[in-house]
């Protein structure tokens, strides 16, 4: 512990105070969405907790203003803050596992194509071409409305949240997939790769245990950059009505759901959640920034 | 004309300040060649950059002074250094890949320089800009000049980089490591030219290089740096043949000898006191009938396709022509030859990274070129090799422990861990370093800490034979006769066979016992190397060994 503290990478984090903020601000993030359940007494997901009595509540400061909804509640009485940080809760889980999603797949198929060459280099590279010419969010709302439309209601409810995860992972793999095939193109032209295949390791053994852990460092460079666009992705989606569904809301099916009483004067229903948004992905990126320079092997 | 007095130069890093160049003095007069040498990170470089006022971001000069006829260079302002640079001061830079814009013809680049420098019109810049091409023995200059740089040899684009210093008409020449990336003979050829244009011009030239052959082929005084000091200055002849400093001497005494074999290299021991040379005395293992044929080469082809895709085939490049040759056991054959002469080729053809296109390779009694992949693995761990560049050849995300460890495991030699790291741990004692050494990275290493790491991977599997692909040309000089006298000692007691491959003569004449001379892919004379050395047929094989540098120089 005492070594991390003292290494290159965390002197370079306490001497960038943007980054300890964007830190402490997506830990902050984080922990609300783990410790939901302690957090707020109210579960945003089940029906029986919500009372409409306490619906269109504005938050404490204001008059009418109830001390149970800090942030005042919605429509169906559902507190802000608990579906706040409940909403924070899905957006994580979906961003994170869509982002593992395309990393694997991508990864691997960036291995493949860099490693082998030939046909299956052109088939990966083409097909990641093709993808690339279409916005993801257009493949992620083709993916993720097709398959919602062909899904019966109540099967909807539970497996949304795999499909979404499914069609933002498929939607980002071709950036991975790239960036692989490029280093271990130039990996595999190491003399470390040349002296294992000289001793007769298999092309999985020298994939697995030489190429992938010196090509990681740029994937995760752009996981975390992909991580900011995952969430944002999710939240387009359910705010275009393809994303989960509103009785397990994330922050976009919030903003959603929010902005149909904007006009009405209950902006805070739609404030908050787009508050929460902006701070989880920018600090993400300010993240993901300061990491690709710490990271950057020129400065080792 | 120059005067480099107490000049101090500190690069801050996120490590703190380091001190890179720490007071040194020099001078130059008009007409005189200076020599600055020294091993990697004696701060050589950074003196050069220093007086270009080109330091890389970080550094700065902390003190002293730079005076070129009379005016400190150092209080000028980065507009004056612009002025300065070009038209007073050329610079000649190390590789002529990337020292030519690729997307402008040389002739613009030059009468770029030349209008800028010498405040000529377009058209007599062009003229002048021929003048130089033929100065410098480009053939066809005329109609060559509008062509792109890429459409030049190495060579030749090394001698357009030289023009494009001296173009500008300059005072003073820096060259930091001109023809490093050059071939023997080519580096021959420049070393020519630019004795001829010193003389010609009366211009002033400092040649910063590690190569202690170009000092004492060009230079007329030298000096001596490490550590960012300056250790030893004087007339060139004098220092190389009787250096007075223990650094100097025991640099000297690192390079390897041309002239005669030694059983072992020139090292200082601890207290920097050099050995008493051994003479080597031909063993009469030849002609030993117990040292039969262990590997055997016969017309081995390859030919590549470059440039083949999909749709196309591709234009073949014959790499290897019907190579043969046979290493007897514990025998060293050395395979020389400058670059794209094949001999790398050749080495990854045997060993399987190259697929080979026809011909037999026989090694310990099997035939490698019809085995299969899976019938060829425990063959594999008698034939290893060790590469040229340790920075690239070691996995730098493996301790050393698992580098070495690696072909222990993966040939099943080990029963369990503490086997395995107690063989890590004798090789590592055997290779020289400490055991402490197991569990750190790569990057904590030296380069000649890391090629024995590399020979002690090679070793590993305990090898019949071993591969050496250039092994200590990445190395300084001093590292290089540690790493090569390892390799000898090696090769004795474990009985070794050695296919050692080198452009380096020098190198090849201390290691080997025969030798093979490739030409363009193919084996122009072969035989013994000390009747090479002594008498060589060929011509090219002459003539390479014409080239080899001398320490008493040729003046």
């Amino acid at each position: 512990m005492k070594r991390l503290l003292q290494s290159d990478f965390m002197q370079d984090f306490f001497n960038s105070p943007s980054a300890m903020i964007s830190f402490l601000a997506l830990f902050s993030v984080i922990f609300v969405a783990l410790f939901a359940p302690w957090l707020v007494d109210q579960n945003p997901f089940d029906p029986l907790q919500l009372d409409l009595m306490d619906s269109q509540l504005p938050p404490v400061w204001m008059a009418d203003g109830d001390s149970r909804y800090v942030l005042g509640t919605d429509e169906q009485g559902r507190g802000v803050l608990a579906a706040l940080f409940y909403g924070a809760r899905l957006s994580l889980l979906v961003g994170l596992a869509s982002v593992a999603l395309s990393l694997v797949l991508g990864v691997g198929v960036g291995l493949i194509a860099g490693y082998f060459r030939g046909w299956a280099d052109q088939l990966i590279t083409r097909l990641a071409d093709l993808q690339l010419t279409i916005p993801g969010l257009l493949v992620a709302l083709m993916l993720a409305g097709v398959i919602k439309t062909q899904l019966p209601v109540e099967m909807a409810e539970t497996v949304m949240i795999y499909v979404v995860i499914l069609a933002i992972g498929l939607s980002d793999w071709p950036k991975y997939a790239r960036v692989t095939r490029a280093a271990v193109m130039i990996e595999s032209q190491e003399d470390y790769v040349l002296a294992a295949r000289a001793m007769g390791a298999s092309p999985w053994l020298i994939l697995r245990r030489h190429v992938l852990p010196n090509i990681m460092r740029s994937n995760i460079v752009i996981a975390t950059v992909g991580l900011g666009v995952a969430i944002m992705l999710e939240a387009t989606l359910s705010f275009l009505g393809a994303g989960v569904p509103t009785t397990t809301p994330s922050l976009g099916t919030l903003i959603r759901s929010g902005a149909n009483f904007l006009f009405a004067g209950e902006w805070w229903v739609v404030v908050f959640p787009g508050c929460m948004l902006i701070l989880t992905v920018f600090s993400i990126n300010i993240l993901g920034d300061w990491l690709r320079d710490a990271l950057n092997p020129k400065l080792d | 004309m120059l005067v480099i007095k107490d000049l101090t130069v500190a690069f801050d890093s996120r490590r703190g300040r380091l001190t890179a160049v720490r007071k040194v003095n020099l001078d130059l007069q008009r007409g005189e060649i200076l020599g600055v040498v020294g091993e990697s990170g004696a701060g050589k470089s950074t003196v050069g950059a220093a007086v270009m006022g080109l330091l890389e971001s970080g550094g700065s000069v902390q003190g002293g002074q730079i005076m070129f006829d009379g005016d400190n260079l150092l209080d000028k302002t980065p507009d004056q250094m612009r002025a300065v640079r070009g038209r007073r001061i050329g610079m000649i830079f190390q590789d002529p890949m990337t020292a030519l814009n690729p997307v402008k013809t040389i002739a613009s680049q030059l009468t770029e320089t030349i209008e800028h420098a010498l405040d000529l019109n377009a058209k007599a810049a062009r003229i002048e800009a021929l003048a130089w091409l033929n100065k410098m023995d480009i053939p066809n200059a005329e109609e060559r000049m509008d062509h792109y740089p890429h459409e030049f040899s190495g060579g030749q684009r090394q001698r357009i980089v030289i023009a494009l210093a001296l173009c500008g008409e300059p005072d003073l020449v820096i060259a930091d490591e001109p023809t490093t990336a050059l071939d023997v003979s080519v580096q021959a050829q420049i070393l020519q030219l630019i004795k001829k244009l010193v003389a010609d011009t009366n211009i002033g030239i400092i040649i910063i290089t590690h190569n202690m052959g170009v000092i004492a082929e060009l230079t007329d005084r030298v000096a001596i740096m490490r550590h960012g000091e300056l250790v030893e200055e004087g007339l060139t002849q004098q220092v190389l043949l009787h250096p007075q400093t223990p650094y100097a001497q025991m640099l000297v005494a690192s390079v390897p000898h041309g002239d005669r074999r030694l059983t072992r290299l020139q090292v200082p021991d601890e207290n920097g006191i050099i050995q008493a040379p051994i003479t080597y005395t031909k063993p009469d293992q030849v002609d030993n009938p117990a040292h039969k044929a262990l590997f055997k080469l016969d017309k081995l082809n390859v030919i590549y396709r470059p440039g083949g895709g999909v749709f196309s085939k591709g234009t073949a490049v014959h790499a290897l022509q019907d190579a043969s040759f046979t290493i007897a056991k514990g025998q060293a054959l050395g395979l020389v030859g400058e670059s794209g002469s094949g001999k790398s080729t050749c080495a990854r053809g045997i060993i399987g990274l190259t697929p080979i296109s026809s011909g037999h390779v026989e090694f310990d009694g099997h035939e490698l070129s019809s085995m299969s992949e899976r019938q060829r693995r425990p063959v594999r761990a008698d034939m290893q090799m060790i590469f040229q560049d340790p920075y690239s050849s070691l996995n730098k995300r493996m301790k050393i422990l698992d580098i070495i460890a690696e072909p222990i495991r993966f040939y099943g030699i080990a029963k369990d861990r503490s086997e395995v790291e107690g063989r890590v741990e004798s090789l590592l004692q055997r290779v020289g370093l400490p055991a402490d050494a197991l569990k750190r990275y790569p990057h904590q290493f030296s380069g000649g800490q890391r090629q024995r790491i590399a020979v002690a991977r090679t070793l590993a599997s305990k090898p019949k034979m071993i591969i050496c692909d250039e092994p200590t040309s990445a190395l300084d000089v001093s590292v290089q006769a540690h790493v090569l006298n390892l390799i000898k000692d090696l090769q004795d007691e474990y009985d070794l066979t050695l296919l050692f491959i080198s452009h380096d003569l020098p190198v090849v004449r201390q290691m080997c016992d025969q030798i093979a001379v490739l030409k363009d892919g193919k084996i122009v004379e072969m035989g013994d190397a000390e009747a090479i050395f002594e008498a060589p047929q060929h011509p090219y094989t002459q003539h390479l060994i014409d080239l080899m540098p001398h320490m008493a120089g040729r003046h």
